[in-house]
């Protein structure tokens, strides 16, 4: 009996490690970047009300892009758009989309 | 001529306010507070570089890789550097440790830093590239 229950434990610790840290899929995170683009693919492009250049995201830690992502998506940050755009996209979504801009490098 | 007098005092006063709300930052300075910032009392804290890295570096002072939690600041838009600063400063945007290190930074401190980042080369870039 003591045995099943430290299997069902570690079961259930292994599938909640492996939810934690989803592999994200830097082919699968282009298509999903799409969307990005309008905002952080112009260059110098201005948010308005209050006015800032849009950050750079392209080539950034892949670590402070999942904070970023799902800290918009659980509403910790608060840009109406980066809201509905993180909330719009699943778990494996974000680390696919982190993946695929963490890995990008400048031609510049 | 009183209220001629005063339209111009306060055209003055309206200049004047929108140059402090944009102060003008300075690199030189700016180097200064991200790798060596102080306390209220003079005492020295934590530098930016202790998690953000050198300069463009990517590493920290004792040449390990910045952790990848941390976000990449040197390369980054000043002006989106400033507003983050604040949103710190006023903890519109949660982190604990940010919003100590920006509560204690001046205004004139925010303008340098940020301008000293945004002048600095680094990987992080415009998706405008993959298109």
């Amino acid at each position: 009996m003591k045995t099943s229950l430290f299997l069902l434990a570690g079961l259930f610790l292994a599938s909640n490690a492996q939810s934690a840290e989803l592999k994200g899929n830097p082919k699968a995170g282009k298509t999903l970047a799409y969307t990005c683009t309008g905002c952080h693919g112009i260059s110098e492009y201005k948010n308005a009300y209050p006015s800032y250049r849009v950050p750079k995201i392209a080539g950034q830690h892949e670590k402070y892009l999942l904070a970023a992502l799902h800290g918009y998506k659980k509403g910790e940050r608060n840009h109406p758009t980066m809201k509905a755009q993180a909330s719009s996209f699943s778990d494996q979504d974000i680390a696919d989309i982190a993946a695929y801009l963490s890995g990008l490098e400048s031609k510049k | 001529m009183m209220i001629r007098t005063l339209l111009i005092t306060t055209s003055l006063l309206f200049a004047g306010n929108a140059a402090a709300t944009s102060v003008k930052g300075d690199a030189a300075n700016g180097k200064k507070v991200y790798e060596a910032s102080k306390d209220a009392k003079g005492q020295p804290v934590a530098a930016c570089t202790s998690c953000h890295g050198v300069g463009n570096t990517g590493k920290l002072p004792d040449g390990s890789a910045a952790p990848n939690e941390n976000p990449t600041l040197a390369g980054q838009y000043s002006d989106y550097l400033s507003k983050a600063l604040h949103d710190y400063k006023t903890k519109k945007r949660a982190h604990l440790g940010m919003q100590g290190n920006a509560g204690r930074l001046s205004e004139k401190e925010i303008a340098d830093v940020s301008v000293y980042l945004g002048s600095l080369k680094s990987k992080i870039h415009d998706l405008s590239e993959h298109e």
